[in-house]
């Protein structure tokens, strides 16, 4: 009650009519005491102005002194518009830096999925004995995930999908659509309803009904004009109609391709999805499927891996054809899709607090040198009564208003600049495209800017709240510029603004010598001037034949063009994930190779190539030969130098025979090629068979074409040879191979940007605060240094003095620095690439480029210093 | 700013209000002059500190005031206590009492106990 009341008198109303009543009551007491007519007890009542300035202290809140402290603050800052702009940039960039970071954190790694009680998501896997040496967790086997379907307790719904492609419409207007093939209960495990229509249900999965399909909102509007009539009606896919039975809602957001683990490829944009109407029925084998479950309410995570691990121990039980020792693992599903990126992103967020420590340094060293200035002003309060509690305030209001209004100025920035920072981002930074600036955000950035005005606030306060009322008022007209103590605290923060900063130029010198030797890694092709062109096929080319004659008349057309030298069928392309992983038996043996090493079952990739794909693609042969025309009707492969090594070690691996998967059967291995990275550039090449494509042209989907006229060029010639082969192919993906080196190193390189700008900010920022230092030192000593040079010391002498006092905290600032990057590096050598966290070359580099900066940023101070005429100096006073 | 006068013990001037109110309602001035006229002027409520305590006992809710017409028939604003401020009249009392007999032992200690 008594708080309410008070609250309701900071209305200015209220508070108005309060001092009218007090006034008029104060009259009329006086009135009365005047009649009371000892004139004695009218005197001892006193002073009513008293009475009222007192009352006024009764009903205020304090508010009153803050309002006055921060006009006087706003007064003062307008008065310095140098010191203020540059402060409030420099908060508004680091703050701003940090809140833009953090929504993409918040986005990527904190906010539950965009599903209906996320939490309860998994993602199941499992794990297989004799594979997990190559690959510890598979996708699931179709068999298996009925099984968990119909006898686990633990869910209240699960789902399994497998990613495919499909031509949709027909002639000139087909276009390749991401699809998923997928079980009946997908959308009610995601908690998602279509929009309109309905949801598949299980009789949509029988082989015999009618053939359906739920599309996205999104080609909804992009390819039938939102048109309602489209649901019941047919669209024809892959040549076949599908009824459209449901259109999901426009929020809806399915995983892109990476997202879900290896050996998941998934398209960069879904957009049809379709009942899984038949698959391989194997209980071994085939671990293709994408799980995702959800589990019951109050049933925990281990809980539900426990009973799947049972039923896996009923189904090894069973089959005999399923793999021993079979076992499941279980993630949440938001840690599936985050935890690729997680790490990098948690960095970069670490990055850009320091740097934004190292702001709040700067800027306290900056409000020092104002205090030295101020102190003046603030001994004067002193003496005139105000409490230091009271400066205290006065002091930290002024670095309120800085750091809220630089931490408003970045948040706008921050909601400007995401968007384009998230297009900026790798494409693989999963749903980085729906970040945006929200409260949680705005929240982030207003403690942010709290802490940031305490940390760079607290100590010029204290310092100002304890002037010494004499020293000011002793020292004249002209206030005190400063003292050894501010100096020395001064120095205390420059060194721990190079400790910062060395450590952030670390971070970003072993990021860039990360991406480096990534790039400079043998990768066993090159990819100037190739461009890999992926088609979708329509259904009329069922066959092999059919497939092997079209690639063929493709491959010879496409010779035909201008500039180019080579070209050549392949299933995939180097650096576009694994495909056709399948085991290896050697010389008509029965058991699987194992790898010598390990005693493992060793798992290869198959490529089925046309003649000239080595040429094309740039990959030296090291033994034997390529394949030539004469090898269409031969049984031949080639293999890649390290599968040589591990199938006969020591010996030569020509003219030995191999099986492999249910295409490659005793085929004679005529030559060895160099190793190529499949998945990325950072991971291991894997092992490597190619066979000739003919017999399993089913397989083929893409044609590599090496020209002099530059990938780019060649595109349209492409498009209009197309034509005259077959007019019904819709438009192929096409991309150079330099466009697939980028992708893969594409997260490493926007990791290595972010930390190389925070670093040459961290730099700009620690040079102006030497330099400010170093300037206010010598400022300070003018008078000493004068005398100094009167007495004959000469000016390489003054300037040694000047240089050696300025680079003592920075010294020490680098060892600090130095040890906590050797710690930090410790703690992101998950990122790092062929450099050691403590790389000796790095650190180097980071202790020349600072020490140098830092010796530029005393020279200049130094050199007006001891170029000064002393006669001049001494007699300035 | 004027050199700070020896001031009340914490709460005194409030309880001593209370207490002028217990016996009936009063406007500002009468308060003061009961108070001196209780004490034969010992203690002078000066208006700088009466006015500001009034306030306060206000807000706080143990006091009442009403624009009402004086014993001369002047307007004025006229206190009394409200059952929140009789409640905390009798528990400053107590504590008073307690803490003058505490003080009042110190000061004179019983001779038996030498």
């Amino acid at each position: 009650m008594y708080w309410f009341r008070r609250l309701l008198l900071a209305l200015p109303w209220k508070r108005r009519r309060r001092e009218r009543e007090l006034q008029q009551e104060l009259r009329a007491n006086l009135a009365i005491a005047m009649e009371d007519d000892s004139d004695t007890a009218s005197r001892a009542f006193g002073s009513l102005t008293l009475a009222q300035e007192r009352s006024r202290a009764v009903w205020s809140l304090g508010w009153e002194g803050i309002a006055q402290d921060v006009r006087l603050s706003l007064r003062g800052l307008l008065r310095a518009p140098a010191f203020t702009l540059v402060a409030i940039a420099s908060l508004a960039l680091g703050i701003g830096g940090a809140a833009a970071l953090f929504s993409l954190v918040n986005t990527v790694v904190l906010k539950p999925l965009a599903y209906r009680e996320p939490g309860r998501l998994i993602s199941v896997r499992e794990i297989v004995k004799p594979l997990e040496h190559l690959y510890p967790t598979l996708p699931v086997n179709q068999q298996h995930f009925r099984f968990w379907r119909e006898n686990a307790h633990s869910f209240q719904s699960m789902a399994s999908l497998l990613s495919g492609q499909d031509i949709l419409g027909r002639a000139a207007d087909a276009e390749t659509i991401g699809t998923a093939i997928v079980t009946a209960g997908l959308f009610q495990t995601l908690g998602v309803q279509p929009a309109m229509g309905r949801d598949f249900q299980t009789e949509d999965e029988k082989p015999s009904a009618q053939a359906v399909a739920i599309i996205t909102d999104g080609l909804w509007r992009r390819r039938f004009g939102a048109s309602p009539a489209l649901l019941g009606n047919t669209i024809l896919l892959g040549g076949n109609p599908h009824v459209v039975v449901g259109i999901l809602p426009p929020n809806f957001r399915f995983p892109k391709n990476g997202e879900m683990g290896a050996l998941t490829p998934l398209a960069e944009r879904t957009e049809i999805f379709l009942p899984l109407r038949n698959f391989i029925q194997g209980w071994g084998g085939d671990y293709d499927y994408i799980v995702i479950a959800r589990m019951k309410p109050g049933v925990a995570q281990a809980q539900a891996t426990a009973e799947l691990n049972i039923l896996e121990r009923r189904i090894v039980a069973a089959h005999p054809d399923a793999s021993e020792g079979l076992r499941v693992e279980a993630q949440p599903l938001q840690d599936v899709i985050a935890s690729p990126v997680r790490t990098s992103l948690m960095v970069l967020l670490a990055a850009v607090l320091v740097l934004m420590l190292i702001v709040c340094v700067n800027l306290a060293n900056l409000l020092l040198a104002r205090g030295s200035a101020r102190a003046r002003e603030y001994s004067l309060r002193i003496a005139l009564g105000a409490s230091r509690a009271r400066l205290l305030i006065s002091a930290l209001v002024e670095s309120l208003l800085l750091s809220l209004s630089g931490g408003a100025l970045g948040v706008i920035g921050a909601s400007l600049a995401v968007n384009t920072f998230a297009r900026l981002a790798p494409i693989d930074l999963p749903r980085a495209d729906e970040a945006h600036v929200d409260l949680r955000v705005v929240a982030f950035a207003f403690t942010l800017s709290l802490l940031c005005a305490l940390i760079f606030g607290l100590l010029p306060a204290l310092r100002l709240a304890k002037a010494d009322p004499q020293i000011a008022l002793r020292a004249g007209g002209y206030a005190s510029t400063g003292s050894p103590a501010g100096l020395r605290m001064r120095e205390w923060l420059v060194c721990g603004e190079v400790a910062l900063s060395t450590l952030l130029l670390a971070l970003a010198g072993l990021l860039v010598g990360s991406l480096w030797h990534v790039l400079h890694i043998d990768r066993g092709f090159t990819d100037e001037q190739t461009l890999d062109i992926s088609f979708m096929l329509p259904s009329k080319y069922r066959s092999a034949t059919d497939k092997a004659m079209f690639f063929d008349r493709a491959v010879s057309s496409f010779r035909n063009l201008p500039g180019v030298r080579e070209a050549s069928a392949v299933n995939r392309p180097p650096l576009a994930g694994e495909s056709n992983v399948n085991d290896v038996t050697v010389d008509g043996g029965s058991a699987n190779s194992l790898d010598p090493a390990s005693r493992q079952m060793i798992l290869v990739n198959d490529r089925y190539i046309g003649d000239s794909y080595f040429a094309a693609m740039g990959i030296p042969v090291l033994r034997g030969r390529a394949f030539d025309a004469g090898d269409r009707n031969r049984n031949v492969v080639i293999v890649s130098a390290r599968l040589a090594a591990v199938l006969f070690p020591g010996r030569s691996a020509l003219g030995h025979k191999l099986s492999s998967g249910s295409s490659i059967e005793n085929a004679e291995i005529v030559g060895i090629v160099s190793d190529v990275h499949t998945t990325s550039l950072d991971r291991d090449p894997t092992l490597m068979i190619y066979a000739p494509f003919w017999r399993t042209a089913y397989q083929v989907s893409d044609v590599v074409v090496r020209s002099s006229a530059g990938p780019r060029a060649l595109e349209n010639d492409v498009r209009r040879a197309l034509q005259s082969i077959d007019a019904s192919i819709p438009p192929p993906k096409m991309r150079t191979m330099q466009e697939l080196v980028d992708h893969s190193v594409a997260q490493r390189r926007f990791q290595m940007n972010v930390a190389a700008g925070f670093g040459a900010a961290a730099l700009l920022l620690a040079t102006l605060g030497i330099y400010g230092v170093v300037a206010y030192g010598i400022s300070m000593r003018r008078r000493e240094i004068g005398v100094r040079m009167a007495l004959g010391a000469r000016a390489g002498q003054v300037r040694g003095m000047l240089l050696g006092r300025g680079l003592r905290p920075v010294a020490a600032g680098l060892v600090i620095g130095l040890l906590a990057s050797a710690a930090a590096g410790q703690a992101v050598r998950g990122l790092l690439f062929g450099v050691a966290p403590t790389d000796a070359l790095t650190l180097a580099a980071v202790t020349f480029t600072l020490a140098l900066v830092a010796t530029l940023a005393c020279l200049a101070p130094a050199e007006s210093a001891a170029r000064m005429n002393p006669a001049n100096v001494l007699r300035e006073d | 700013m004027k050199p700070a006068r020896v001031e009340f013990l914490q709460g005194t001037l409030e309880m001593l209000i209370l207490r002028t109110l217990s016996t009936g309602p009063l406007h500002g001035y009468g308060i003061a002059r009961a108070i001196g006229h209780a004490t034969q002027q010992t203690i002078q409520v000066e208006a700088g500190s009466l006015y500001p305590a009034l306030q306060r006992l206000e807000l706080q809710g143990l006091l009442m005031a009403k624009w009402e017409l004086s014993e001369r028939n002047q307007r004025t604003r006229v206190y009394r206590l409200t059952a929140a401020g009789k409640r905390r009249l009798r528990a400053e009392v107590s504590r008073w009492e307690s803490f003058v007999g505490a003080v009042s032992q110190v000061l004179q200690p019983r001779p038996a106990e030498e």
